[in-house]
């Protein structure tokens, strides 16, 4: 490659890590705990820490007249859904989606209780789904053209992530003897770019995964649909026609439904597994259809679909779109293999492992492009500048771990309106986290910033346990081998961690240590050679 | 389309035109590349003589590869110029494609 292109390319990574190298960060950091989504709903409300029984109980009367109540005055129900217990959500969990008398759409859920039928208090969002939400769509405000506009963000991470590796890639040229190169001896810079480089190589089919599902998961609605949507002229519902097949139209001619307690005695015809859930369309006439979803035989799938008449349970076999293309299995696998959902708890935590890693890498780049231009002769602009970039960019790293343990503790002290939860959540959220941006600033030391908050997210996630247990009074040591130990783990998991990151804040400099320049062999590498001397 | 309408898409596309021309690497990355990516997307749904159903999936999964593989493009090629030249022709010709052949039944 000649040198004008490679520096073209080099600058294209430096840059693409600069721009949005922050926000990158944010979304594998909130990502590393959106993987324990389910772990973490069950730590946070103790209703669920609660075993199911093998045989699923009867809920038809309390599910069909919840449905006919709530949907009463409407004039179309468009369809209605009920999970049954499973681990994570050890209750009946009904959806109902109708038009009301001002043809406006209304969605209402309601939970019942598994073992009983009684309907369950609503808990409001928060822990979790903050967790999980903000790692998708950043819960976009409604007032900057809501939700959905943040999860096209996301994926445009995920394109640029690909870029950044793209070009990472091509940059370095000698990839082989940089896998292996640490020299932890040498200069600040030199170390951080090492494990920069050897961290990113060794990770790398990693990333590339995480990138283009994420990109996928994110940026498909907005960039394949354009594409789509250009095709048919514009024309959506015949777009939606060609993919999903026409809808079936309602005769109006009643039936009696298959009744809840029946689907859930349908097994899979081959893998003889429960059904997880149903969705009804066109409830009660005569054209309904019930998908009833079951856990796939392979992981890399989020269900398993099968379609049954809704009033005779007839399989339906004669209809092509109900019939899975194999690209359809590719696109099915893009969320199992984001989540980490298709391999158990030990290939969460790699996951966990591998995705804090992309985190520090990114980290890492955005400080090695300010200690260069700060200490180096890249930058152009004044020291003042440097340092003030280099406080926020500390800050926003070390302020979002510690933003994200912090509602841990509201989800357990809050008082308020379960109404008001969620917006408890993310004040706390948001507010910790500028207060570490402030922190960054007022301390106006980088290194000792990052050890201060380091040690402080550790100590943080090690009082998780203690938490749980003074608020619920379910300590962790008492429930590991029970019979539903997941928020007994998840308090084990946090201590384990925080204590390895106090060791790992503990071990960090408080100030920058200035050495000697490097040697002339290190000096004339091509790369040393974009890097001026200390 | 009314006067003023006109007058806006104007002023954006002589904007548009002005930033290509002073930065045509950045404009393409930001914005050609994204054009290009959606139009050829477009015209590989209607042209590829394959089931729609698949076809429409599997698209799915490449246009964000497409996407990325111009936006690579936009700081390889050796001449800045050519490189938005290449998105804005590539954007062009597949509009031509796509108002001219029929979407699928």
């Amino acid at each position: 490659m000649d040198r004008a292109r490679h520096l073209r390319n080099y600058d294209l990574h430096s840059w693409t890590g600069i721009t949005l190298g922050l926000i990158v960060y944010i979304v594998a950091l909130t990502g590393t705990f959106a993987l324990f989504d389910n772990e973490i709903k069950t730590w946070e409300d103790p209703n669920l820490r609660v075993a199911i029984s093998d045989e699923t109980p009867a809920i038809n009367d309390v599910f069909s007249n919840w449905v006919e109540e709530t949907s009463a005055g409407g004039t179309e129900l468009e369809f209605v859904r009920l999970n049954y217990p499973t681990t994570y959500t050890p209750y009946f969990w009904g959806f109902i989606q109708y038009h009301d008398e001002n043809d406006e759409h209304v969605n209402a859920n309601q939970k019942w209780n598994a073992e009983t039928g009684e309907p369950i208090a609503e808990r409001g969002n928060g822990l979790s789904y903050w967790t999980l939400n903000f790692h998708r769509d950043f819960l976009w405000p409604s007032f900057l053209g809501g939700r959905q506009i943040g999860r096209w963000l996301v994926g445009i991470v995920g394109v640029v992530l690909m870029l950044a590796i793209l070009s990472g890639v091509v940059a370095h040229t000698k990839i082989r003897e940089e896998a292996y190169s640490m020299r932890l001896k040498r200069s600040q810079r030199l170390k951080w770019q090492d494990s920069h480089k050897v961290v990113g190589l060794w990770g790398l089919p990693f990333y590339a995964m995480i990138a283009f599902t994420g990109a996928f998961l994110g940026v498909v609605g907005l960039v394949s649909q354009l594409a789509a949507a250009v095709a048919f002229k514009g024309d959506i519902d015949s777009l939606i026609g060609a993919v999903l097949g026409p809808e079936a139209e309602r005769t109006g001619v009643q039936v009696q439904m298959l009744s809840a307690d029946e689907i859930a005695q349908i097994r899979h015809p081959e893998t003889g597994e429960q059904p997880l859930s149903f969705v009804v369309q066109n409830y009660g006439d005569e054209t309904s259809e019930i998908d009833i979803f079951y856990a796939p035989e392979t992981q890399l799938s989020t269900v398993e679909i099968i379609s049954v008449d809704g009033a005779t349970g007839e399989r339906i076999t004669d209809d092509p779109f109900k019939e899975q293309p194999l690209a359809g299995h590719f696109v099915n696998a893009m969320s199992p293999l984001h989540y980490g959902t298709y391999g158990g708890i030990w290939l969460k935590f790699l996951y966990f492992a591998l995705g804090l890693s992309l985190s520090v890498i990114t980290a890492l780049g955005s400080m090695m492009w300010i200690e260069r231009r700060k200490h180096g002769n890249e930058g152009t602009k004044s020291e003042t500048f440097y340092n003030r970039l280099g406080y926020f960019n500390t800050g926003v790293i070390m302020g979002l771990p510690v933003a994200a343990i912090s509602i841990f503790y509201l989800d357990k002290l809050y008082v308020g309106a379960e109404s008001g939860r969620l917006a408890a959540t993310g004040f706390v959220y948001l507010g910790v986290w500028v207060i570490g941006l402030v922190y960054a600033f007022i301390r106006r030391n980088e290194y000792s910033t990052t050890r201060e908050l380091l040690m402080l997210t550790g100590a943080l996630a090690m009082g998780i346990p203690v938490l749980n247990g003074i608020t619920t009074g379910d300590w962790f040591f008492a429930h590991l081998s029970a019979d539903h130990s997941v928020a007994a783990w998840v308090d084990f998991g946090m201590l384990v961690c925080g204590a390895v990151t106090v060791a790992a804040g503990y071990l960090s400099p408080a100030e920058r240590k200035t050495k000697r320049r490097p040697n002339a062999k290190i000096a004339a590498s091509p790369e040393a050679a974009a890097i001026p001397a200390e | 389309m009314s006067p003023v309408t006109m007058g806006i898409l104007i002023v954006i596309v002589g904007l548009l035109g002005v930033a290509t021309w002073k930065a045509p690497r950045l404009t393409s990355i930001i914005l050609w590349s994204l054009v290009a990516a959606i139009l050829f997307g477009a015209v590989l749904l209607l042209t590829l003589p394959f089931e729609f159903r698949s076809l429409a999936l599997w698209l799915s999964l490449a246009v964000p590869l497409i996407w990325l593989g111009f936006q690579f493009f936009c700081y390889w090629d050796k001449k800045g110029w050519r490189v938005a030249s290449a998105l804005i022709t590539i954007s062009i010709v597949s509009g031509v494609v796509v108002a001219m052949v029929p979407a699928p039944v």
